[in-house]
């Protein structure tokens, strides 16, 4: 089931200059840590001049839209997709 | 016309299409929805339509136009998702990154298909079955390992839709003289694209049975007697593999509709929607730098009865608020005032702005296209809808964003 949160959140990224990766490694939600296994989809959206990043991923169980507010540069946790409760 | 052979030129042409586009691109997203049925749905309410099964869900039966509630009950863990317009408009961009990287010559035929043209750089050496399997691995690696494709190729734009249709999913199939026969004995005739179940009964009606019955017809047969036209010729052409169908048309109309998640006939509601119909429509018409002279009004009620109205005006009109001026002039010519369930607008008649005819009294129409012009400048800087007309307040997630089908 899939839920919308849309509350900001704090990330850990990293980025590999090798390969070009650029994928957030952990999140703390509501005072959890998540930590990310796989990005599944990055993609960019445009809101007028500004660029928002998409981030799709996945700690195994839990998946997670992340987005980056490229102006702001603040991280918010869009909507998160628990299998469980399917 | 004299019996004309299979065209033998070697194939030049590669049709790709993404399988279960918008539902592949959602399990591609998020990774817990594969291996699983989901639809896609334009509305998760029981009436939505589907919009795309995944590849589980349509193992199951589910198919494309079904309603979410059919869906349910031949599967009643079926996952209905929304739309992601975004989403998918990236995949789109990123395979036709990947296509440009092998040809000058993408002719795209919809957000998930595109035709790959190579003869600008067809050389004896071009091996399409290798540049097919390298596309496809390009799509897995670059795009999503989710994200599958099937590849057709064939001497013309239909054969290569056809081959591409052959082993679905995840299909690479060629069609060239020597098999063409072979495939045809293979499928129905509504396998072929272009023939619903009334041209197959028309066929029928003619004694054309069998795509490879389609196939034998003489030319004179196809065009005097069963299409009565030079579609008849334009078939028998087709059928052996020549191009017919590689003309672009001109856009002759900017439309918007949006069936209403709740209907309603106060005249209010209907207003605000109308002119957002109009501003995206507007938009549309302004960033191809034309103006309209036409305009079209339909509105489905909610017994199912439908009423439209056209009208040629005579100026030539640009601005969202000139749009929506004419098309509520439209509007109060129904007969009836009942509950709607669907509404679409539309102009035509599009004329470039340099065959404008000036007005004689000046109405403010350069003040209104100026304004309007202003505003799609700050809307492209800021976002769409930051600025809208008064009437459209407290609407912002009222007619959503879609991708249409088609070009």
């Amino acid at each position: 089931m899939n839920e919308t949160i849309n509350e900001k959140v704090s990330v850990i990224l990293i980025y590999n200059q090798e390969t070009g990766l650029v994928m957030p490694k952990k999140i703390r939600w509501r005072n959890r840590d998540y930590l990310i296994k796989s990005l599944a989809y990055y993609h960019r959206i445009r809101q007028g001049k500004n660029i928002i990043h998409i981030f799709n991923v996945t700690d195994g169980s839990l998946d997670f839209r992340l987005s980056l507010d490229s102006e702001s540069l603040h991280w918010t946790l869009e909507e998160i997709y628990d299998q469980s409760a399917d | 016309m004299t019996n004309l052979p299979i065209n033998h030129n070697p194939p030049h042409l590669m049709h790709v299409d993404l399988n279960s586009c918008f539902a592949t691109v959602e399990q591609q997203a998020y990774p817990h929805l594969r291996e699983k049925p989901v639809v896609i749905a334009a509305y998760k309410t029981d009436r939505g339509c589907i919009l795309s099964p995944s590849i589980e869900a349509k193992k199951l039966g589910i198919k494309t136009g079904m309603r979410v509630f059919e869906a349910k009950q031949i599967c009643p863990s079926v996952i209905i998702r929304d739309t992601d317009p975004e989403l998918v408009r990236d995949v789109n961009s990123k395979f036709m990154k990947i296509f440009q990287d092998y040809s000058p010559k993408i002719i795209p035929k919809s957000i998930d298909e595109a035709i790959i043209d190579f003869s600008p750089i067809f050389t004896k050496t071009t091996n399409l079955i290798i540049i097919g399997k390298e596309i496809k691995n390009r799509i897995r690696k670059e795009i999503g390992e989710w994200i599958s494709c099937n590849v057709g190729i064939a001497t013309n734009r239909f054969l290569a839709k056809l081959a591409a249709s052959i082993h679905k999913p995840d299909g690479l199939d060629l069609i060239d003289y020597k098999n063409l026969k072979q495939v045809y004995s293979s499928i129905k005739l509504t396998d072929l694209n272009g023939i619903n179940t009334r041209f197959e009964l028309r066929l029928n009606v003619n004694g054309i049975n069998s795509p490879l019955d389609f196939f034998q017809a003489e030319e004179n047969f196809l065009r005097k007697i069963v299409f009565k036209s030079i579609i008849g010729h334009y078939w028998y052409l087709r059928l052996r593999g020549f191009e017919v169908d590689n003309f672009e048309s001109a856009r002759k109309s900017f439309g918007q509709d949006y069936a209403l998640a709740k209907k309603t006939k106060d005249l209010e509601e209907l207003k605000k929607i109308i002119m957002k119909l109009c501003e995206k429509m507007g938009r549309r018409l302004r960033q191809s730098n034309q103006f309209a002279s036409g305009i079209h009004l339909g509105i489905l009620y909610h017994d199912y009865s439908f009423w439209h109205k056209s009208k040629k005006i005579n100026k030539s009109i640009f601005s969202t608020k000139n749009l929506f001026e004419e098309i509520i002039k439209l509007f109060y010519l129904q007969p009836q005032i009942k509950t709607v369930s669907k509404i679409s607008v539309s102009c035509f008649s599009l004329n470039q702005n340099n065959n404008l005819q000036l007005a004689l009294i000046d109405l403010g129409e350069e003040k209104n296209n100026k304004i309007s012009s202003a505003l799609d400048k700050i809307n492209n800087r800021f976002g769409e809808f930051t600025m809208v007309p008064a009437t459209m307040m407290n609407m912002k997630d009222t007619v959503i964003d879609r991708i249409a089908f088609g070009r």
